[in-house]
């Protein structure tokens, strides 16, 4: 017994490490190979940053870079208002079929993303609407939502409501309690909400394939067509060299955040109360 | 003749099916420290919530101040209440959380400033302003949430048993310092809570509550010594109930209970209203137990045989059966000669007849 225990405790930081090696090695051997002088995976030639150049250069890869932020920036806020709302009246009110309700809100994270991205597709074109960047933010706003629900579902059940009546109770009236106590209290929630639901929406490729247009690619379109051209012609670097930006700046995300708490009396309110308590 | 400081006339609650409070009728004078004491569900916390506008009475009305204020939102009433949870802003430092209320009111920020500085004097909790909430210890938690209602002044102050998360030493200790403030501004305290001993201590009048209902109301002294009823004196401590019939001997009350005990009825001026089954609660501390060998002192003596005793610390508890049916309860000193009691061991007991009161039907 002891020996299979010892044995076990051993090769736990073995094992913990091949996960790690399996999850991280291949984003590692993209971004090595995006600073190789050959444009493809198969040996090492040099080091060069003439992808990060040609790339940089590449006039479609900022205009996929606005699309992209532009649908994001605009579909992030929208479900993260219209998920804020759906979560207090889910939580704060009782009504019929709210069960009901509750659970298909959750329901479309379980359907498989080709089939949401096709009946999106389908619901647009029996609308008449042409795809751009309209359909694609209509179909970011519907996707993220769910994701916002449930992140500011499980902040409001971890506040005291009885503040809202103490607001009240000193001389608030609905409004100004709303906007003194209820959104500053949960405001670390919508934040998280939002944080989460960025890169969800940035980084979609199933369903913003199927709702966009040819002209109007955002970024993991643009980095799908990159791809497709390169099966032809070989040259993977520029591609690498996406790969790694876009890995990069998902890194920095949480970070910036990160940091941007850890600011003191950085002013918002509620802010402290995202940071760790002092003791 | 002042204005009374909150009025309840017949003031009704239903929630769902169930009714929370029934047809209280109340008055409350200015500067009072008025308690509502009752079990958990009795109705009590309702009924102030009904007074700080959180819960709207289904039929009857509630004034205060003189005025009707049913359909006055919470916000608009000069009331303000300590909740049991005290429901500090957390996200807003001790000076935001007693400017709060202040800064709706659109103060001046001086007048904000020295307000909030003499209320925190008041509550003795100086040098935290900065701090949030949760940086404090309950106690200091407390005094803020108080701060945080008197910095307003109101006509009223309600309090939800705001004492019941602290410790004992604690609880105390905050007691004395409740009385201490509320002297100091004269403001109605309406307060709330399920102990008597806290009731008692604080007040000066107290309603006891029971299914909605107001079943007593007076000062401390009348409600602990006169209960009326069976639940009051159950409630207030009273735990030794007999029931049976009222009889007279030369010129004496008595009650005969079934076991066939004749007990003498204290002499009070209030006669029962029914000549049927009475009954006489009797607190236990007011009991005396003797050994057979020593001379009980009282007219007003039984004989019986100890079932129970147990150490409660400061004081001895036993159980005494009387006449093969009555069992009593008795309460006495633990450094006293009934220490040398024990059980199966036959003894007197016997009371002042003053002591014992004789209850209302419910």
């Amino acid at each position: 017994m002891s020996v299979v225990r010892s044995l076990g405790r051993a090769s736990l930081p073995g094992l913990l490490g091949l996960v790690y090696l399996f999850i991280y090695a291949p984003l590692f051997i993209l971004m090595i190979f995006s600073f190789n002088t050959a444009g493809n995976l198969a040996w090492w030639q040099g080091f060069s940053l003439e992808w990060y150049e040609k790339l940089l250069s590449y006039d479609q890869l900022w205009k996929s870079l606005r699309i992209s932020l532009m649908v994001t920036g605009t579909a992030v806020i929208l479900s993260t208002v219209i998920g804020t709302l759906t979560a207090y009246a889910l939580y704060r009110w009782r009504f019929w079929g709210k069960r009901l309700f509750e659970g298909m809100l959750y329901l479309p994270m379980y359907i498989p993303e080709v089939v949401l991205g096709i009946s999106l597709l389908v619901f647009f074109i029996f609308l008449g609407m042409p795809r751009g960047i309209l359909t694609m933010i209509l179909a970011h706003v519907a996707f993220t939502i769910p994701l916002v629900v449930l992140v500011v579902l499980a902040r409001m059940q971890r506040i005291d409501w009885t503040l809202e009546e103490a607001a009240m109770d000193l001389g608030a009236d609905e409004l100004t309690t709303l906007r003194r106590v209820t959104l500053p209290l949960l405001f670390p929630g919508i934040m998280a909400a939002a944080f989460l639901a960025f890169p969800w929406s940035f980084n979609d490729f199933v369903i913003t394939y199927f709702v966009t247009s040819p002209g109007n690619a955002p970024l993991p379109v643009l980095t799908y067509n990159l791809i497709l051209g390169a099966k032809r012609s070989g040259a993977m670097g520029m591609i690498n060299a996406l790969g790694t930006l876009m890995t990069v700046a998902a890194l920095l995300l949480p970070l910036v955040a990160v940091l941007l708490l850890r600011v003191r009396r950085f002013s918002l309110p509620g802010l402290h109360l995202l940071r760790k308590k002092r003791a | 003749m002042n204005t009374p400081s909150v009025e309840l006339r017949d003031v009704t609650k239903h929630f769902a099916t169930a009714i929370a409070v029934n047809r209280v009728n109340l008055t409350i004078a200015r500067g009072e420290f008025f308690s509502f004491l009752g079990p958990s569900g009795c109705g009590k916390t309702t009924t102030l919530r009904m007074i700080g506008g959180l819960e709207t009475p289904d039929s009857g009305d509630i004034l205060i101040n003189g005025e009707r204020v049913n359909e006055i939102p919470p916000y608009e009433r000069n009331v303000s209440t300590v909740f049991q949870r005290l429901a500090l802003f957390p996200h807003l430092t001790i000076t935001e959380n007693l400017a709060f209320g202040l800064k709706i009111q659109h103060q001046a920020y001086d007048v904000i400033q020295e307000k909030v500085a003499a209320t925190l004097e008041l509550v003795h909790l100086p040098g935290l302003q900065d701090r949030y909430p949760d940086q404090l210890s309950g106690g200091q938690q407390q005094r803020v949430a108080l701060a945080r209602s008197l910095v307003l002044e109101p006509e009223v102050l309600l309090l939800d048993e705001p004492l019941s998360a602290l410790d004992r030493k604690l609880r105390k200790e905050m007691q004395v310092e409740l009385r201490r403030i509320q002297r100091e501004v004269s403001i109605t305290f309406i307060y709330v809570t399920h102990d008597q001993k806290e009731a008692i201590s604080m007040s000066d009048r107290i309603a006891i509550m029971k299914e909605g209902k107001i079943v007593q109301v007076g000062s401390p002294r009348e409600i602990f010594e006169r209960p009326r009823t069976a639940f009051v004196a159950d409630f207030m401590g009273a735990s030794n109930l007999f029931s049976g019939q009222l009889i007279e001997r030369n010129g004496k009350r008595y009650l005969k209970t079934q076991s066939g005990l004749v007990i003498q009825v204290p002499n009070s001026d209030e006669s029962p209203h029914s000549q049927d089954q009475q009954l006489l609660a009797l607190r236990p501390e007011a009991i005396g137990i003797f050994r057979k060998d020593q001379n009980p002192p009282t007219e007003n003596s039984f004989a019986g045989r100890v079932l129970d005793r147990a150490y409660l610390g400061e004081m001895l508890e036993f159980e005494v059966l009387l006449n093969g049916t009555e069992r009593v309860r008795i309460h006495s000193h633990s450094r006293s000669p009934a220490d040398e009691i024990l059980v199966d061991e036959e003894v007197l007991i016997g009371w002042d007849a003053n002591s014992a009161s004789l209850l209302r039907e419910e």
